[in-house]
């Protein structure tokens, strides 16, 4: 039974009509894979954080369901790429993301035949050593899930040369609209939780500890069920449910460690270090049981397709379908009045070609939002940013010292440790954009960083205060962690899932 | 980026500025409703002469001094700060002081800092500061509408005339709590200020630290300092219970955090005990609340470094 006190940080928005009305369409996993079965797909070769993947296949290729068709570069921070569909590759071309990257990108025409590779089926041995956990989850293409997209096997082996005792799995999905992790435990707890648990035993953690909105009542029973049936086989392993006050954003792993650890982490510490802990998405560890039981590489994903205006629905769409196919399904009436946003509506992005626009890796919700005018009034010093602003920043006062361009004080009042949550500019009642300006702030300072520590030749270009400044500023800084895996790599390519064939 | 794609967050609540001023005219109606009742015509007519000069006059600013955009909102802050200056007004008030003092408080007060969202001070609270300090002989008219319902000859006399205050032994507590007490148009009642407080808070616009503090610390001085047999009339009908929820509550002029919210209140309560007893009480409620409107900003900045300090300090980046 899970202990009956919440954990929170103190600030954030919590009204209750914008962290509830996210309805839920409860659905049959293989109904819906029958009816998201899209006539093409995109497969951008970087969707996790780290350098791209390597286009395995040409143009006129026939490709299978789950076959690999991006090896992973060298290096621990790049994650190989998997059909979800089968068919033909049509042809290879450079796309550019929402979010800023451009990536050359497969893009494979259905066949409608649903053809699979003869590798992919249910392991027989799951006397998996921790070396091999880890290199099956780093085969299987996974990266974090709920939007920070670190390769998990990257992210597992740094927890692991940390010796964390305790082993975090996210399931605090606050977004508004957004419940395709809730869906996903509700639908799948013992994935999720034999997935964290395997996954735990391999960074050798002696805890697991599920953190859950407390107002989930269906993902808290269904997880308590799991956790009886799992403990077991996990006997050695001590699994919780910690309870929090649903609050947005609380599954940021910095409020995480504020609320359960009562620890300020800054933005150059890890959780390993500060708190002896690691943190994994829900989702994340989903994929990661389904690749080590089920051999299925990480080639579809659940995504919320919600917002204001639309009704709530969670589709199972393989990765890569174009944005346009999922809402024809979903959709009713198509009206173009209404905003499509990749991502949720708090730090997403707006998109205007639902076409060339695919769902990754780390697309957790598709967002539908009525287009409507905030009016836009002269700042009233009302300090309700401040009162929201989880970070506790005066987003007021930094705004006015960027408009003035005070970029060193602006940096003395903390604005570099912006989270870009859109908390201020959510509740601001002027109506001013404070988010966009503090974080693409914020931000600017960071994507250098990024680009230096990965030699990325892809150029990650995120212009200073444009729409794209969610995705940067809430990746974990993972420097350290790749001079030290880098090393460890073995300098040897496998094709994942193809009986191991090396390149 | 095009044009066509708009910036996170997608979604905004409810409440922009228009809807909080809004809530507080809104909390306000209560308070007019009294000073009609009690004071007749003459009260309505000076709070809505107020009301429409102090948006007429800040418009006009505006307009010269181009700060008005086309798609420009319709500031309701200036009607919320024309209404919550009439109601602190002596019912017998000539027109012509009523004026003055919207005219301090828009053009001197309000626009010169730079307009709605911008004031040092609360622009009623300073032009109601300003009418007492200037026109002391013309803010003693409490007739208590004796003149009858439709009598409006105190609203274009040059002067307003004098009324005795009355000895508090008269005073049923009846009568006090219902606000039949010589006293401001909306101010001598403290249940309707109540009431309206009630209202803002149920909309949660209001910031209960310094309004709480004030009026805990106005109690405990002055049950110390003063007469307990007079607490009743100075809490009920001097008027202290509106400034703390029109004046220390709002949101612009005051300090944000829960800190120093408390600490403000506390400051401008000891203040108000300070100065009762020896100068004009209307003057000794209104100057601490205007001199803690100037500090607030310091009194917020202390409180958010003290906050921090619990905190590792930043690192700052050298640019």
């Amino acid at each position: 039974m899970p202990e009956r006190k919440l954990y929170s940080f103190y600030k954030g928005i919590f009204s209750g009509d914008v962290l509830n009305f996210s309805k839920r369409s409860p659905f049959v996993r293989e109904i819906m894979l029958e009816r998201i079965n899209p006539t093409r797909i995109i497969l951008p070769m970087k969707m996790h954080y780290g350098v791209p993947a390597i286009p395995a296949v040409k143009a006129g290729d026939a490709v299978k369901v789950g076959q690999c068709v991006g090896i992973p570069a060298k290096g621990s921070f790049s994650v190989p790429v998997h059909s979800g569909i089968s068919g033909r590759v049509s042809k290879i071309q450079e796309i550019r993301l929402p979010n800023g990257i451009i990536t050359p990108a497969v893009i494979i025409e259905n066949d409608m035949k649903r053809t699979r590779l003869d590798s992919l089926v249910p392991r027989s041995n799951l006397k998996l050593s921790a070396t091999e956990t880890l290199s099956i989850i780093r085969n299987a293409g996974i990266c974090g899930m709920g939007g920070e997209g670190i390769p998990t096997a990257a992210k597992l082996s740094r927890a692991r040369s940390k010796v964390v005792s305790d082993f975090l799995v996210n399931c605090l999905q606050s977004e508004p609209y957004s419940t395709c992790d809730l869906t996903a435990i509700v639908e799948y707890p013992d994935y999720c939780v034999r997935g964290a648990c395997a996954c735990a035993r391999s960074v050798g953690a002696k805890r697991v500890r599920f953190l859950v909105s407390s107002g989930r009542k269906s993902c808290i029973t269904a997880l308590e069920n799991s956790i009886t049936k799992a403990g077991k086989d996990f006997n050695d392993l001590t699994i919780e449910i910690k309870l929090f006050r649903e609050r947005f954003p609380q599954g940021y792993y910095r409020l995480v460690a504020r609320a359960l650890y009562g620890k300020e982490i800054r933005a150059d510490e890890t959780l390993e270090d500060t708190c002896d802990a690691v943190i994994f998405n829900c989702s994340t560890m989903l994929a990661c049981w389904e690749a080590l039981a089920d051999n299925i590489p990480m080639m579809n994903r659940i995504v919320s397709v919600s917002g204001d205006s639309s009704g709530g629905h969670n589709v199972l769409v393989p990765v890569g379908t174009p944005l346009s196919e999922i809402l024809a399904n979903v959709i009713s009436s198509n009206d173009s009045d209404n905003r499509i946003v990749w991502g949720n509506c708090l730090t997403g992005i707006e998109i205007t070609n639902p076409d060339m626009t695919p769902v990754i890796k780390i697309t957790s919700v598709i967002s539908i939002i009525r287009r409507n005018e905030v009016p836009r009034t002269p700042c009233i010093h009302c300090g309700l940013c401040s009162e929201c602003c989880p970070m506790n920043l005066s987003p007021d006062i930094i705004y006015e010292m960027l408009a003035q361009d005070l970029k060193q004080k602006a940096s003395e009042e903390g604005a570099r440790d912006c989270i870009s949550c859109g908390s201020c500019s959510y509740v601001c009642p002027a109506g001013i954009d404070l988010t966009s300006a503090i974080a693409g702030f914020a931000g600017e300072g960071r994507v250098i960083e990024v680009n230096s520590l990965l030699h990325n030749n892809t150029e990650f270009n995120v212009p200073a205060g444009c729409s794209s400044v969610g995705e940067v500023s809430l990746l974990e800084n993972y420097g350290d962690g790749d001079d030290s895996s880098g090393a460890e790599d073995p300098g040897r390519l496998n094709l994942p899932f193809e009986g191991g064939k090396t390149v | 980026m095009s044009s066509k794609t708009g910036l996170a967050p997608f979604i905004h609540t409810e409440k922009n500025v228009p809807y909080i001023y809004l809530t507080i005219i809104v909390a306000l109606v209560p308070c007019i409703a009294y000073a009609v009742f009690y004071y007749g015509i003459k009260a309505i007519v000076l709070i809505l002469f107020s009301a429409v000069c102090f948006t007429l006059s800040d418009y006009t600013f505006s307009l010269i001094s181009h700060r008005l955009n086309k798609n420009d909102y319709f500031d309701l802050s200036s009607i919320t700060s024309g209404l919550i200056f009439s109601l602190m007004l002596p019912p017998d008030t000539p027109l012509i002081v009523a004026l003055s003092g919207v005219l301090f408080g828009s053009v001197v007060i309000k626009q010169f800092f730079g307009g709605a969202g911008c004031a040092i001070v609360n622009p009623a609270a300073g032009a109601s500061l300003f009418v007492r300090m200037m026109f002391p002989s013309d803010m003693l008219g409490y007739s208590s509408g004796s003149g009858g319902f439709f009598d409006m000859g105190s609203l274009f006399a040059l002067h307003s005339g004098t009324s005795a205050v009355p000895d508090y032994s008269t005073i049923s507590f009846a009568e006090l709590v219902s606000g039949n007490y010589p006293g401001n148009l909306g101010q001598a009642c403290a249940a309707v200020a109540l009431m309206g407080a009630a209202f803002i808070v149920i909309r949660g616009n209001l910031r209960l630290y310094a309004p709480c503090s004030y009026l805990l610390t106005l109690t405990v001085l002055y049950l110390i300092f003063g007469q307990a047999k007079e607490y009743p009339v100075f809490i009920l009908s001097s008027g202290v219970v509106f400034v703390a929820f029109f004046l220390l509550g709002d949101l612009t002029t005051m300090p944000s955090r829960f800190l120093a919210g408390v600490f403000s209140g506390v400051v401008c309560a000891a203040l108000t005990i300070v100065l009762y007893f020896h100068i004009d009480h209307q003057i000794a409620i209104l100057a601490p609340v205007v001199a803690v409107n100037l500090m607030s900003f310091v009194i917020d900045f202390f409180a958010k470094t003290i906050s921090r300090r619990k905190k590792t300090s930043r690192e700052v980046d050298v640019l």
